[in-house]
């Protein structure tokens, strides 16, 4: 009787313990489980009008990755480790319309990384007419890649690898 | 005689007692601890790191940005306006090809961290003024290392503390790394201009 109730003491210490601690486990997910997806909230723009741009990380897989949440927008020309995202954009032409900024990143701290269930994703959107110019009329396709390189000061270990997101067109009239 | 030195005495009394009287001059009988200090603030100093500290606890950003380029000299001669406060970048400042400087959350950590994001942005603004604001990666890289280098040679005058340092540090080898051998001889020299196409002038962007 009596090591039944320790035997119940000490599982109830440790599921409050781990409970308290909020203990989700990643696990490595499959290749091809993240999708990356890109969307706007309309594809045709009057010049000047602001493009939003989302970026949504969805885990499509059975397995729980801890994954950066910060889907920070950098140069595709940065470091791996201060870049999530990377936009690129072709312009009417057919060319690369350059990234018109300089964005300074820190590194990604603990709280930048998240364990991403099955099913479930991460979005962020981008006021892309400050980043890029939009200023010339016609058709510009634009595609996101979304990379990790960098585990969490913890030491746990995140997923590591780029996506590739499909890709849109949208029209400047 | 004698009347009249006392007469002079009593005269400069009266004249010395009304003279204290006009001064609001109170005989304090209160004991003095000399050996409590008074508070601080009682002397009126303020370092700039606590006025731009009581901004950012205030949540007034913007106003610890106007703060910081003044108490920290921070040149922004070359920008296009005051660089401003963005809720919407919470982990990024920016340098936007017109000159415009924004400033995420994330860079208010501490009084000198602000000051040296500060200067490591108006680093961008001074190399599109002076047609470097390159448009290849080894030129966008270059730019970078131009500003980190930068933000360590001032680190001292902005009171950074060793882990601010040691952030930089490592920021800057990240960018350092990614130069070909011959650009990062160059940037060893503090050369840090490039036979590269660069955007030639700002151009408004809409907002």
């Amino acid at each position: 009787m009596r090591s039944t109730r320790t035997i119940l003491l000490v599982g109830l210490v440790v599921a409050s313990f781990t409970g308290g601690c909020n203990m989700v486990e990643s696990t490595r997910p499959n290749e091809g489980d993240l999708v990356l997806t890109l969307s706007f909230n309309v594809d045709d723009y009057a010049a000047g009008a602001p493009i939003q741009a989302f970026v949504r990380l969805q885990n499509t897989g059975s397995e729980s990755p801890l994954v950066n949440q910060r889907m920070a927008m950098n140069s595709p020309a940065a470091p791996k480790e201060l870049r999530e995202i990377a936009f690129i954009v072709l312009g009417p032409t057919g060319t690369a319309v350059p990234l018109g900024a300089r964005i300074n990143l820190r590194p990604p701290i603990e709280s930048d990384f998240t364990v991403l269930a099955p099913g479930a994703a991460v979005q962020r959107d981008y006021s892309l007419q400050k980043f890029y110019s939009f200023d010339q009329p016609g058709q510009y396709t634009i595609s996101a890649v979304y990379q990790n390189s960098s585990d969490p000061p913890s030491g746990s270990e995140a997923w590591k690898g780029e996506v590739q997101s499909n890709i849109v067109i949208i029209t400047v009239r | 005689m004698r009347l009249r030195k006392s007469s002079i005495v009593t005269g400069f009394l009266l004249l010395f007692s009304s003279a204290l009287w006009a001064c609001g001059f109170e005989p304090s009988l209160t004991p003095v601890d000399w050996a409590t200090p008074p508070p601080s603030s009682s002397f009126g100093v303020v370092t700039r790191e606590q006025q731009v500290q009581e901004a950012i606890d205030a949540g007034d950003y913007q106003r610890a940005i106007e703060l910081a380029i003044d108490l920290y000299g921070i040149d922004i001669s070359d920008a296009n306006g005051v660089p401003t406060y963005s809720s919407a970048l919470s982990d990024t400042s920016v340098t936007y090809d017109d000159g415009s400087v924004e400033i995420g959350s994330d860079f208010f950590d501490t009084p000198g961290l602000l000051a040296t994001t500060l200067g490591h942005e108006m680093v961008h603004t001074h190399q599109l003024a002076e047609g470097r604001w390159y448009l290849e990666e080894q030129g966008v890289i270059m730019n970078e290392v131009e500003a980190y280098d930068w933000e360590l040679q001032n680190a001292g005058a902005n009171g950074l503390s060793e882990s601010e340092i040691e952030e930089i540090t490592l920021l800057r080898s990240l960018y350092y790394d990614a130069l070909t051998e011959e650009n990062q001889a160059l940037a060893d020299q503090a050369i840090y201009a490039l036979p590269l196409p660069a955007a030639a002038t700002p151009s408004p962007r809409s907002p």
